[in-house]
């Protein structure tokens, strides 16, 4: 189930409305800047059921992720695109079903998204970049590092799983 | 004009490449990268070129809020220090240059403390695009290094 977001091209350029279509019915609860969307993708966004930015918690502080603006950090830090918090929605989705607890998520100076999940003294920073590279760094309490690039063949939640040590289920 | 204090103007003064390895430096990171209790997240540790206010010459942690660029105070954003000496050089994978991470002082009309943290190699010389440029190990030894060092002497908000 997925609602559909979409902005008008008709409007001014500075603000267009996006209206969201799910159900039969539409609902605004998110006014997103346009050219973050127009920017991420030319006609339509899809993602995730259950976008609310006023929601608490790891999926509310995502969804406000889309609110970013190329410079966010004062410096000039890029916005996440579309594709990158798609991708990293559907990894939290699937992380808490499977009662993984996130410790953080925020925007990465590099482009994209991070995700942290700190797992039996061990942290493990999920990095989905706008380049499309999807990066786990695992690091030890000693500050021992080890990387693990994530391919994509069998689902980012399935590879993060299976390197926290879960089974995907 | 944005207004700054007036030590932070430049005015006659020249640059000065020299920093010891005890100078203080700070930089300003916004509130998505904070939370109570838990280490600054990797992905919010910048690469090269990392803009930073020196110590040396009367520069105070709190300028860092005055950003000059966009001409606006970051009153909600917090404020991270670490020591000269305590920038990472991470040794890359065989068959790789070596890359030296250093400061240069480059001051602005309206900071004179802004300074870059800078990597460069022996070939490329200044490098500027560190992600394509560099291997993820290197990236990553650099951001968890890096992290080590800061203390946050103010927190956003």
């Amino acid at each position: 189930m997925y609602y559909i977001y979409a902005y008008d091209a008709a409007a001014p350029v500075d603000r267009q409305l996006v209206s969201i279509s799910t159900d039969g019915h539409t609902a605004s609860p998110c006014i997103f800047d346009s050219k973050t969307v127009k920017h991420a993708h030319p006609q339509t966004v899809c993602i995730p059921k259950g976008i609310d930015c006023e929601k608490r918690g790891p999926r509310g502080i995502l969804d406000r992720l889309w609110n970013l603006e190329n410079g966010w950090d004062s410096y000039s830090a890029p916005a996440p695109v579309a594709d990158t918090i798609v991708r990293a929605r559907s990894l939290v989705d699937d992380l808490l079903e499977h009662d993984v607890s996130i410790s953080h998520i925020g925007p990465s100076l590099l482009g994209g998204i991070g995700i942290t999940v700190d797992h039996e003294g061990t942290e493990f920073a999920v990095e989905f970049r706008n380049s499309g590279k999807a990066i786990v760094t695992e690091i030890t309490a000693d500050d021992d590092i080890k990387i693990h690039n994530l391919t994509g063949c069998h689902g980012p939640a399935h590879e993060v799983l299976a390197i926290l040590g879960k089974e995907a289920g | 004009m944005f207004d700054v204090p007036g030590d932070m103007l430049t005015n006659d003064r020249g640059t000065d490449p020299t920093f010891a390895p005890s100078e203080k430096l700070y930089r300003r990171f916004p509130p998505e990268h904070y939370k109570g209790g838990m280490k600054i997240p990797i992905y919010a540790v910048e690469l090269p070129d990392v803009s930073v206010n020196r110590s040396k010459h009367g520069g105070k942690a709190e300028y860092v809020l005055y950003d000059v660029v966009k001409g606006t105070y970051r009153e909600h954003f917090g404020i991270v220090e670490f020591s000269v000496g305590d920038i990472p050089n991470p040794i890359p994978l065989e068959n790789q240059t070596r890359v030296e991470t250093k400061v240069s002082h480059e001051p602005e009309l309206l900071n004179y403390f802004h300074s870059e943290i800078q990597a460069h190699d022996e070939v490329r010389g200044h490098l500027k695009n560190i992600e394509e440029d560099i291997d993820e190990e290197w990236v990553a030894a650099w951001r968890v290094k890096m992290r080590r060092a800061l203390t946050v002497v103010k927190k956003p908000g």
